[in-house]
């Protein structure tokens, strides 16, 4: 009596023992191994696409078909065994078969496309089993590429607390303040696709940083189409500096149309539609515009000459000047006469304007020099932006914009490039510019220094009050060619490599399966023995 | 002596867990001394969860006694008291500890992190103490205090004194509306996430903004910075504190980017390693040096000639056209005449206000609760450690509760094992072996035992 129950417990520790062996053990070997692949960005999160998921889907399936045969053959064990070890054996040897004879082709053909577009991928046999080193790599390339260009995470961000820093509608004041509590009267998208944040005018919202699909789609189309202008010996910025001067100063561009609200219909584009109304433009920059309050417009700009004015007439100032007078005969400058001539240019923006449009010397009250340089021309090029002709206040509003010092685009309002011819590229190469040098430098991640020359070193990433960016390693040839393989990594990630991982845990793993788990049948069978002679036991003697 | 075993194993269980969340917590409690009941809320908590353990070891040892010779109840009693001591030790916890990281990051908007508190709850609770102790020393300072009374005094008073915790809220909530609310769009977030790019700077000073003017603020000295630190005037600020008029202190208070920072903005200027003479490799630094005898004790009073032109020019930045609010433009020229260096101050109006920076005056704010939640953590810390203890002093009790009333051991054969002797007589007299070979005909071993079986529990009974 106490040796059956003494064997009936190792059996039933053997049974267990031996279950535990087969599919527990291969999930168990399928987490571990797909450690790397569930963290990578691609997949991450995506549980559908999880060799784990598929794992378990394998054990469902012989644990729903041995249920099934218990309910069928109820009789004859034998025969419920070999029906559940021939399910196994299915659903083990099954997947590494359809990877080996219908996933390898396909996979293969793909190597070869990718090939054929320079880039360079594992053959199946070596990405079944060094799948981890090809996902690690990608990802360090990408982490370098987050990091270079500040990005911070793969994903993007918002930082807009409520909405765009303008949340009026079309112009109109709907809200009363504070603004940033709902109702919010402009709305924002959200682009699962490529992970970005946009406004009504088709553009990203003020506070979009990008993620590694935005950032990649921007330098995808600055440096596509900087380079085929290049490849055809064009200067791509100067023809869209060109068009852009062309619809600033024709008085019948779609530009000059849109700001003054003509109909619909009278414009060159097809299909042109106001995001509002026909009145939209001058409601955001018109008198009283509602975006005139987020960047440096001329009344601005007058108000604060005026604050300036009283700061250099200031009796206080003079009185120092007075005090450090001794300082003029070494410097060699008359530091009273020079605030003097500076006074009368802070009356007005124009007034400004006027004295910058001086050379140096003329302002020291000295001969200027024949064919010397402005001081704007000389603060110009000073900036790497040679200064044609006269400083007026159109181009240090430009200045202002293009360096990103200050620059507000409504949200509910089309940019002048939105009025770009798109035949070759050039409104799609405008906007990821402006992204690229002037989004980007508002938010601390430039993703071009449009100030490096052709081979020198740009700075791009971190350019705040405190970092001055990151050296970039890259080109942008190099960067598209990168592009096309984390394009073509991203696509076999999600439709081989959790294969790759099951099979490659099957292959070891299928006959252990299948001999476990007849062993575990067995087990029970003997335990069911020993059970029977524990009965006839107390039944013994009355036979 | 089984009394006296139950009652040290008692000991060491519950009230040895108390007395380690007690002293885990004496940081917690000295940091927050002000702050009345709110540090000892970790302590309430464990000793709540103490009086639920310790009522339930009442009852059940008392049921145990009530029922003693009835093994099964006294057994049901040492369950009970075991659950509930896992329950309220490391149960709870781990039930408790799946929300707790969001809860926290939302209440603290993601400044104070579960991970932090975790293990760390000390060096929190030490921030936090001097988040209270900096805010009352400089208001004390800038003359918002009392001053008749010390320093020391208000220190000891800290958050309990109804002065301190008005100051608190109506200045908190001037900064909060009058600052961070208006700032429009992610300019403010991204100065806050280490993006602080010149296009965002310009955005914050030249947006324009809507203030609310009903807001009050409490502030009766002037603190004005020492716009010119010289050798002989190093001091921050200037030391002289000037009541404000009646008029200046119902003007409206607005906060800039700066007060939000709080940190000032020190930019060091290295003119004195300047060349100057290619040649000789002559310096600024040198050249200075050189005027040095020259300008003597003339420096210190040019230097203070120019406090009142960088008064004006503060002025200017204060006006609506640019920052709307003071931000102080200073110079530090206190290397000047040696090296001919210089430095560029421009700061805040927080510490004279008497505020710390955005971020942690809304900790300020609601430092009360946020001393309750660190002292929760020491408390969490234990139960998880000593909770294991618990359980087995417990057991432990238990075992000898079972020993003291439970009576004989059962016979662990159920009922149906035993066959009273008469019914087994009756059985035996019987003979089925000719029915049984006839029934069980062609049938396997197993079903064949089945069959016995079945059969003599039918007919014994």
């Amino acid at each position: 009596m106490v040796k059956t129950r003494r064997k009936i417990t190792v059996l039933r520790i053997l049974q267990v023992l031996f279950y535990a062996l087969g599919f527990p053990l291969f999930v168990h070997n399928v987490i571990l191994a797909s450690s790397t692949y569930r963290a990578s960005n691609f997949v991450a999160g995506d549980i559908l696409k999880s060799p784990v998921f598929y794992a378990v889907v394998l054990w469902a399936i012989v644990v729903i078909a041995q249920l099934l045969f218990r309910a069928i053959c109820r009789k004859n064990r034998m025969t419920r065994t070999v029906l559940v070890a021939l399910v196994a054996l299915v659903v083990t040897v099954g997947p590494i078969m359809y990877s080996d004879f219908l996933l390898k082709s396909d996979y293969e053909e793909r190597v070869e496309q990718a090939a054929a577009d320079g880039v360079t991928a594992p053959s199946y046999e070596q990405a079944v089993t060094s799948y981890d080193s090809y996902i690690q790599e990608t990802n360090a390339q990408i982490a370098e590429f987050i990091e270079v260009f500040n990005l911070e995470t793969f994903a993007s961000r918002n930082y807009n607390k409520g909405g765009n820093t303008d949340l009026t509608l079309a112009g109109t004041e709907t809200s009363e303040p504070p603004y940033n509590e709902e109702p919010y009267t402009i709305p924002i998208e959200y682009d699962a696709e490529e992970d970005a944040y946009y406004s009504p005018n088709g553009m990203y919202v003020d506070g979009f940083r990008f993620g590694y699909r935005a950032a990649k789609k921007v330098l995808t189309d600055y440096y596509a189409n900087k380079l085929a202008y290049e490849a055809e010996g064009r200067d791509i910025d100067a023809e869209l500096a060109e068009a852009l001067k062309e619809l600033k100063n024709n008085s019948q561009s779609d530009w000059n149309k849109y700001k003054r609200g003509d109909s619909a219909s009278s414009f060159s584009m097809e299909g042109f539609e106001y995001i509002y109304s026909a009145d939209e433009y001058d409601n955001a920059y018109g008198e009283n515009g509602t975006a005139n309050k987020y960047f440096l417009t001329e009344e601005r700009m007058e108000e604060i000459l005026d604050e300036l004015e009283i700061v250099l007439t200031s009796d206080e100032l003079s009185a120092f000047v007075e005090t450090i007078g001794f300082l003029t005969n070494m410097l060699g400058i008359d530091i009273a006469k020079l605030i003097d001539t500076i006074v009368p240019a802070l009356d007005s923006v124009d007034s400004l304007l006027e004295v910058l449009n001086q050379p140096l010397s003329a302002l020291l009250g000295n001969q200027p020099a024949e064919g010397e340089e402005s001081i704007a021309q000389m603060l110009f090029g000073l900036l790497g932006m040679p200064l044609e002709g006269e400083l007026t206040w159109d181009t240090l509003e430009e200045l202002l914009a293009s360096t990103g010092i200050s620059v507000y685009i409504s949200p509910s309002t089309y940019p002048i490039y939105y009025f770009l011819d798109n035949e070759e590229g050039l409104r799609d190469y405008a906007y990821a510019k402006y992204y690229a040098t002037v989004h980007g430098a508002k938010l601390g991640s430039v993703l071009v220094d449009a100030s490096a020359g052709e081979g020198e070193t740009q700075y791009v990433g971190k350019i705040t009050m405190s970092a001055s960016g990151t050296a970039s390693p890259y080109t942008g040839e190099s960067l598209l060619q990168l592009f096309k393989k984390w394009d073509f990594d991203e696509e076999i990630q999600k439709d081989f490599y959790a294969f790759f991982i099951l099979r490659s845990e099957l292959l070891t793993m299928s006959a252990v399966i299948v001999f476990t788990l007849i062993a575990a049948y067995f087990f029970t069978a003997q335990i069911d023995k020993q059970y029977a002679k524990l009965a006839l036991k107390a039944e013994g003697g009355h036979r | 002596m089984k009394k006296f075993l139950k009652f040290i194993l008692f000991l060491i269980g519950f009230p040895a867990l108390l007395a380690f969340v007690a002293w885990k917590s004496l940081t917690v409690l000295e940091e927050g001394a002000t702050y009345t009941f709110w540090p000892y809320v970790g302590i309430i908590l464990a000793g709540v969860f103490f009086i639920a353990y310790f009522i339930t070891f009442l009852v059940t040892g008392r049921k145990a006694k009530k029922n003693a010779g009835n093994r099964k109840k006294v057994m049901a009693q040492v369950v009970t008291l075991m659950i509930v001591a896992f329950v309220f030790t490391a149960g709870i916890w781990i039930v408790v500890d799946i929300p707790l990281p969001d809860i926290l990051s939302n209440a603290t908007s993601g400044t104070i992190t579960f991970d932090k508190l975790r293990e760390d709850y000390d060096d929190q609770a030490e921030q936090n103490g001097l988040l209270i102790d900096n805010f009352v020393k400089w208001n004390y300072e800038n003359g918002n205090l009392d001053q008749d009374v010390t320093l020391d005094e208000w220190l000891e008073r800290g958050w309990s004194d109804p002065a301190v915790q008005d100051l608190i809220s109506v200045n908190f909530k001037s900064m909060d509306q009058n600052g961070y609310a208006t700032f429009r769009g992610p300019w403010i977030n991204l100065a806050d996430d280490d993006r602080l790019t010149i296009p965002v700077l310009v955005h914050l000073i030249i947006n324009k903004r809507e203030f609310n003017e009903e807001l009050d603020f409490i502030l009766n000295y002037e603190m004005y910075p020492n716009l010119v630190k010289t050798e002989g005037n190093p001091s921050d600020y200037v030391d002289e504190l000037r009541p404000l008029t009646d008029e200046e202190k119902e003007l409206l208070v607005k906060w800039s980017i700066l007060d939000m920072q709080g940190t000032p903005m020190n930019i060091e200027l290295a003119l004195g390693s300047i060349v100057i003479n290619e040649e000789t490799g002559e310096t600024v630094g040198d050249l200075i040096g050189s005027l040095k005898d020259v300008l003597g004790g003339a420096f210190e009073s040019i230097a203070t000639q120019l406090v009142p032109v960088l008064t004006v020019l503060n002025d200017a930045v204060a006006s609506d056209a640019l920052a709307g609010t003071p931000i102080y433009i200073g110079l530090d020229l206190t290397e000047f005449l040696e090296t001919g260096n210089l430095g560029l101050n421009i700061s805040s109006t927080v510490q004279a206000r008497g505020m710390w920076d955005y971020k942690k005056s809304a900790w300020l704010n609601s430092n009360h609760l946020l001393f309750a939640v660190i002292s929760v953590f020491p408390a969490r810390q234990w139960l998880y450690i000593w909770g294991a203890v618990v359980i087995f002093a417990s057991l432990a009790i238990g075992a000898i509760r079972l020993k003291e009333y439970g009576g004989a051991a059962e016979d662990t054969r159920t009922k149906d094992d035993v066959i009273p002797a008469d019914r087994e007589e009756a059985y035996n007299a019987i003979d089925y072996s000719a029915i049984d070979a006839e029934a069980t005909k062609g049938m396997s071993p197993y079903e064949r035992t089945y069959y016995y079986a079945y059969k003599r529990r039918t007919r014994v009974e």
